[in-house]
């Protein structure tokens, strides 16, 4: 039983790293309607920028984390509005390949920086738990669930407090409308855009404090991002956070689902996904078209 | 009337009709100079022998026109012995380079035959003629001539599609580096000594992006449009599995020294061969020196990666570890470079093994190590297959890495006495020079210049660069290196070479298995993570 709590809670451990990824990606996808293949890539630069206070400058990794959204941030303002905006009424397909060919060139430019060494994020607290009785709570994972939530809670305030978030879903319910009544669409596209990069490069941060990361490591992420959004639905904050818990759940079930391989804990949350789609095509929690 | 007993009239020629002209004629130095400047030529590459050294060929170059000349002229008794007139050559290409003493023999196609529109009676025929054998350098006098020094011929083209971006770009580098490293030593040596003739080496890369199927499409590239004579392996079993099978049709011969699993060598592929210890080597090593230690270790659980060569290694210590005295609890697979390992490192803690094992890679055992400390799982031996012998393995876990035990290849520290190339501590010195690097060489390094060393010596004892004589020289091998020895057993896997244990002690790796080549003793049980 009590190894049955301790998967439980590795697996919503693991789903508030999902939570804090697909966050800014449902955002973009949802607003702007741009899958973005880069995700990953801007994951990653977060983590490096992380690795890189802390190896240099011994900052703590979870300080560090409004730094990689500031960086994170700008960067993505300066790709919306130098690039992709560009493309922003193009057929989904070129904004694809946009945002697949940003991906490789952000990724083979983090190699060229950093090399493919592995890099790794390990304070002096980074082995220690929570003990409850046999079950372990480790507090960077616990840490990374927390500032996934948080982050959740800035979302949900940026979008239903904000002038810049009325403006942001009014664009997404209608860009011509919103342009209409006075809203800048360039600079709504690139607000949307950086504050979805301002949020992957926090994930980011979090992810080098569990895993050593190399410049190809974001690269899953992008995946996952896309099964969370599918999980939970689209166009509210509350459906990703369900959709990132329930696959972090589904994963870590799987690896110790009887009788079955854990090699297979990837194809049982797929599976899940796919019956989803088909009984709930919306999602968990997503809105109707 | 014409001499109709030579040469052929319009009828006689047919379209896919191939004729391989009867003589060949050795171009010489004098031929060179004379046509050259009969031509008034001036470029010093054709005729002067000082100016050439300095250039990439190092020697001069036969006056492309003058082989033009040769090829058509070597044609005329089959082509041109009663025609008419030389209508023109509508393309000319000059695909490798020409030198004195090479003989060059040609052969032409027919490729159209039309009557002409402008003149009844005469016809137009177009055929390809190619110069087909050039090489022969001046071996024949040079093997008869006593205590010569060997001549210089030309290079020896080696093809390698490594990963040098994506998910293995880390491998893919050291790889690599193991090559360079060695092709660096032997060009300054002037080259192989093939028959008494001094060839350099080219080895020429291309990145496979760690994408398997990739590799092969790049193989094949290097084989036909690289033309490379001998192909050196990729990184990973993955790779080499694909990679063989385009040699094995090429009859192109493939040393390889990063793909470990055992079923590449399943098909009874004649041309590939692999100098590392099979993948089934990897972690019975660490069994044979648990069971010397005491108190001796009894339970297993193992974490492995599902690819081809994480399966083979952990299937191997399943069934290794009885005859230990050993038992494995559970095997539990994830997908290869799983960012998340945490739910897989709780279950092994559940069952509280002696020894947790991990088949997989380096990212993973990183994975694992951090996760077991997390979640206060302390084994009595923690060993991974890949991973702990990179330093990366050390500068990302720091105090942690301290006690991980992994079988390896070969360290630093191994004591072979080696019969050709350089001592175990030179080729450290050799290494840590070149890439200006404090880290002594990993075992990829050394693995992959032992491929490179296996194809020295292979084509040293065929004496020539035919492919297959090559080959056979390849499954003959049986020599002693840096790296150990190098023998093949008849699917090509070398078999002979022991893997070794290695511990990570205080930040430093030391050999610690088997005793007779190790510097170090096992360090046993690991203690609590707060004392490492």
């Amino acid at each position: 039983m009590s190894q049955f709590t301790q998967q439980v809670i590795l697996g919503l451990l693991l789903g508030g790293v999902y939570v804090a990824v697909a966050l800014g990606f449902s955002l973009v996808w949802g607003i702007l309607n741009i899958v973005n293949l880069a995700h990953g890539a801007l994951v990653i630069v977060g983590a490096y920028i992380t690795w890189l206070l802390f190896a240099r400058l011994h900052v703590d990794p979870f300080l560090s984390l409004p730094v990689d959204a500031v960086a994170l941030f700008a960067l993505g303002y300066a790709l919306q509005r130098g690039v992709i905006n560009r493309l922003i009424r193009a057929p989904l397909l070129f904004t694809f390949l946009l945002t697949f060919g940003i991906n490789l060139v952000i990724v083979s430019l983090v190699l060229l920086i950093f090399t493919a060494d592995f890099r790794s994020v390990t304070p002096s607290y980074s082995g220690n738990g929570l003990h409850l009785g046999s079950v372990t709570i480790p507090y960077i994972r616990l840490g990374g669930l927390i500032v996934a939530l948080v982050l959740a809670g800035i979302l949900w305030g940026i979008l239903n407090r904000t002038r810049i978030g009325a403006a942001i879903l009014a664009v997404g319910a209608d860009r011509d409308a919103a342009q209409l009544v006075g809203v800048d669409l360039r600079h709504i596209y690139a607000m949307t855009f950086a504050i979805g990069a301002a949020f992957a490069g926090v994930a980011g941060g979090i992810i080098s404090t569990f895993q050593s990361i190399t410049p190809t490591a974001g690269d899953p992420y992008t995946l996952q991002a896309f099964a969370v959004v599918i999980l939970g639905g689209l166009g509210r904050v509350s459906a990703t956070v369900a959709g990132g818990l329930a696959f972090g759940l589904i994963e870590v079930l799987g690896q110790s689902a009887p009788g079955l391989g854990s090699g297979y804990a990837n194809a049982i949350a797929f599976v899940v996904l796919v019956i989803v789609l088909v009984v709930r095509p919306r999602g968990l929690l997503g809105r109707l078209a | 009337m014409t001499d109709t007993r030579r040469g052929r009239f319009f009828e006689d020629f047919k379209v896919g009709d191939v004729y391989r002209h009867a003589i060949g004629r050795t171009l010489s130095e004098t031929d060179n100079t004379w046509f050259t400047l009969l031509t008034c030529n001036t470029n010093e590459i054709h005729f002067n022998a000082d100016y050439a050294a300095q250039t990439e060929f190092g020697r001069p170059l036969m006056n492309s026109c003058l082989t033009l000349s040769l090829v058509t002229g070597l044609s005329v008794e089959d082509i041109s012995q009663n025609i008419v007139a030389n209508l023109g050559w509508d393309k000319v290409t000059l695909p490798a380079p020409v030198f004195a003493g090479d003989t060059i023999y040609a052969e032409s196609e027919v490729l159209e035959t039309r009557p002409s529109k402008s003149r009844p009676g005469q016809g137009i025929v177009r055929v390809r003629t190619v110069l087909v054998a050039t090489a022969l350098l001046a071996t024949a006098c040079g093997a008869s001539s006593s205590g010569n020094s060997p001549t210089t011929g030309a290079a020896i083209v080696f093809g390698a599609a490594v990963s040098l971006t994506g998910a293995q770009s880390k491998e893919g580098g050291l790889t690599k580096q193991g090559y360079d490293l060695w092709l660096d030593w032997i060009n300054q040596r002037g080259g192989i000594v093939v028959n008494n003739v001094k060839h350099p080496v080219q080895i020429k890369y291309e990145d496979d992006q760690s994408d398997p199927n990739l590799s092969a499409t790049l193989v094949q590239k290097l084989i036909t449009d690289e033309k490379s004579q001998f192909i050196l392996g990729p990184y990973g079993s993955a790779a080499t599995a694909t990679d063989a099978i385009i040699v094995e049709r090429d009859g192109i011969p493939m040393v390889e020294a990063n793909g470990a699993a055992q079923s590449i060598f399943s098909h009874g592929y004649k041309f590939t061969f692999g100098v590392l210890s099979p993948a089934n080597k990897y972690l019975t090593g660490v069994l044979d020196m648990a069971a010397t230690l005491n108190p001796k270790p009894s339970t297993i659980v193992m974490l492995s990666a599902n690819d081809n060569f994480s399966l083979e290694v952990a299937k191997a210590v399943t069934e290794y570890a009885p005859s230990k005295g050993m038992q494995v609890l559970a095997t539990k697979q994830y997908p290869a470079a799983a960012p998340d390992v945490s739910g897989l490192v709780s279950q092994a803690k559940a069952l509280n093994p002696d020894i947790l094992m991990n088949s997989g890679h380096l990212a993973e055992a990183i994975n694992i190590n951090k996760a077991a400390k997390q979640l206060g799982l302390n084994a009595k031996i923690f060993a991974y297959s890949v991973g702990p012998s990179t330093p990366d393995f050390i500068n990302a876990l720091g105090a942690d890495a301290n006690y991980v035990v992994d079988g390896s290849q070969w360290t630093p520290q191994v004591k072979y006495k080696p019969s050709f190339y350089l001592s175990v501590s030179d080729y450290v010195k050799a290494y840590e020079a070149k890439y200006n690097s404090s880290q002594p060489p990993d075992y990829h390094v050394a693995e992959s210049t032992a491929a490179c060393l296996a194809f020295q010596k292979a084509l040293e004892n065929a004496g020539s660069l035919d492919a297959t004589k090559v080959r056979d020289a390849l499954a003959s091998l049986d020599v002693m290196t840096f790296f150990g020895e190098i023998k093949f057993d008849s699917r090509g896997i070398n078999t002979f070479k022991p893997m070794v244990v290695e511990q990570i002690q205080n930040g430093t790796h030391y050999t610690v298995f088997p005793t007779d080549v190790a510097n170090g003793t096992p360090k046993y049980p690991t203690p609590a993570w707060s004392a490492r």
